[in-house]
């Protein structure tokens, strides 16, 4: 009779009379493997300032580009301090100051392109600010526009492609992640952008738009979960811990409660009987959201187990 | 290389090995073996998996790392300059068998291996670091006229210390080293090959003799169990 494939070290969690993964003789584990930390909250400010960061710079100045309205200048300046906020966490997280210019060599890495993008973002911020108050011809700011809307896309994406490179982390890899956070980016960078008072400065329904944004968002989220569930045993591991696991509360509560649900509510209402203070509200909680969801989504990747269903493992050792 | 799995005893020589060779901080394994216990009472198996860097084709640790630290050599080895490493742990998170770590803040590795040769460079506390098949003793081996795969100042410090001669190093290139023949002749397989990363660790452990199941019932297992406490 065959035995059962052992299940056990996904998580160092062991069932019994399942297998368990036993890791050296120190004493700082017992079962699982060596716990060393990796990315966490460091990593989920700094991908959702940036993202956010793009997705401000781009709403602020698209009116201008497309629909000659004027460019938003509080945006832009919200724009860069964010974009400064995710560089400055990127190299707190760093050993060594001196050597982060190395970020930029090797460009096939999204990491590289992520460096190069976030650079360029702070780069054509001030730049865009130096134009309007220098008074510059229009071309100018024209050029500078267009060249910020690409990097402001590039700063929005390259987290998502950096997952989906992860083949080790079944729910994150695959091109799902780079929508997701694409459409989380553009969702934040409408909440910044009314915060900041981008209302009425705009030629453009931003409320409507944020409304847009959040059905987007939502379908994502919604879409990876169903894809994630249907996967690899790692990629149900990571939807569970997501939806009823230890990130319940930040995931459930946090992401889908308060920084999806309850704006959409609010901007519902703010369509049928027109409320600043609503709109308010529900930025500041698209926000929280925001950064819930980049932790939520960080502190899900779980590894796929040594010993898959396919892998060596199994085969050798399945009829044992 | 080559690891034989019904040859490995789990006895943990190869981890300690490498320990000593590289001087590893506490919580840094380069080489590790995971034991598993399978089945239920009396009929259970204990199995062994020695896992290292895999040195894969398509490495998904080079292809994130931004600054290039983590590199493969012409030979095929995939090394870290920890001078480049930026710590950003891009790779320890791409790296699908775990086989990546971040070397403690108190660990400072010296300057000359076992065979008194030079460390090509000094991993700083901080940098990501992994197995790299030992490079300096082989590139010591071969600059003093010794074969990697033949001669023990060539091989990995694991591939010396394994009792039961589980591991075998040599070139893959070469149809006619024994790595070669090995994987051919044992049906030699790679682990989660389905990823595409093209590891260069096989492993064997095709026909050879598989250990007996226990044939206790539970009852006569609990017997000799009670006995044996007397």
């Amino acid at each position: 009779m065959p035995l059962p494939v052992c299940k056990a070290g996904l998580t160092g969690h062991v069932r019994p009379g399942q297998g368990r993964e036993r890791m050296g003789t120190g004493e700082n584990w017992k079962y699982g493997y060596p716990s060393q930390k990796q990315w966490g909250w460091p990593g989920a400010i700094e991908i959702f300032c940036g993202g956010t960061a793009g997705g401000t710079y781009l709403l602020s100045v698209l009116p201008y580009l497309l629909f000659n309205g004027r460019v938003f200048v509080t945006g832009v300046y919200a724009s860069l301090v964010l974009v400064l906020i995710s560089v400055f966490v990127l190299a707190a997280e760093s050993n060594s100051l001196w050597r982060l210019p190395r970020a930029f060599f090797n460009i096939k890495s999204p990491l590289a392109l992520g460096a190069i993008s976030l650079s360029l973002l702070i780069i054509l911020s001030i730049a865009t600010i130096g134009i309007l108050h220098a008074g510059l011809p229009p071309k100018a700011l024209f050029f500078v526009g267009s060249l910020g809307v690409a990097v402001s896309l590039l700063v929005m994406m390259y987290p998502g492609a950096l997952m989906g490179l992860m083949k080790a982390i079944p729910f994150w890899s695959g091109p799902g992640a780079s929508f997701l956070l694409l459409s989380a980016s553009m969702l934040s960078g409408c909440a910044v952008v009314t915060l900041s008072g981008g209302l009425h400065h705009l030629n453009l329904n931003l409320s409507r738009m944020t409304l847009g944004f959040l059905a987007i968002h939502g379908l994502s989220l919604l879409i990876d979960l169903l894809l994630g569930g249907q996967g690899s045993k790692a990629a149900q591991i990571s939807v569970e811990r997501l939806i009823k696991g230890p990130l319940f509360p930040a995931f459930m509560i946090g992401v889908v409660g308060l920084g999806w649900v309850v704006p959409s509510v609010l901007y519902i209402i703010d369509s049928i009987s027109s409320s600043t203070p609503m709109l308010h509200a529900g930025s500041g909680l698209i926000l929280i959201g925001g950064l819930l969801m980049r932790y939520s989504l960080i502190a899900s990747g779980v590894k796929i187990s040594m010993l898959g269903e396919d892998s060596i493992g199994a085969t050798y050792w399945l009829d044992h | 290389m080559v690891i034989d799995l019904f040859r490995c005893i789990g006895c943990h020589a190869c981890t300690y090995a490498c320990k000593a060779e590289h001087q590893t901080g506490k919580g840094v394994f380069w080489s590790l073996v995971y034991d598993y216990e399978r089945g239920k009472y009396p009929h259970v198996i204990r199995s062994f998996l020695p896992i290292l860097c895999m040195h894969c084709e398509d490495a998904p640790c080079k292809q994130v790392c931004p600054t290039g630290a983590t590199y493969k050599r012409g030979d095929g080895i995939v090394a870290v300059d920890p001078n480049k490493c930026i710590r950003c742990k891009a790779c320890m998170i791409a790296c699908p068998y775990r086989a990546r770590f971040e070397n403690p803040e108190d660990a400072y590795p010296t300057t000359k291996g076992h065979l008194n040769q030079e460390r090509d460079l000094l991993r700083q506390p901080g940098v990501i670091e992994k197995c790299n098949f030992c490079k300096d003793r082989i590139e010591w081996g071969k600059s003093h006229g010794s074969m990697p795969g033949m001669a023990w100042d060539a091989n990995p410090a694991c591939v010396n210390a394994c009792p039961v001669n589980a591991r075998t190093f040599g070139n893959l290139n070469d149809p006619e080293s024994e790595i070669s023949k090995l994987i051919s002749s044992q049906k030699g397989d790679v682990l989660h090959g389905e990823w595409g990363t093209g590891p260069a660790v096989f492993y064997i452990s095709a026909g050879r003799p598989l250990p007996p199941k226990l044939k206790f019932s539970a009852k006569q297992a609990g017997a000799v169990r009670q006995n044996s406490r007397l």
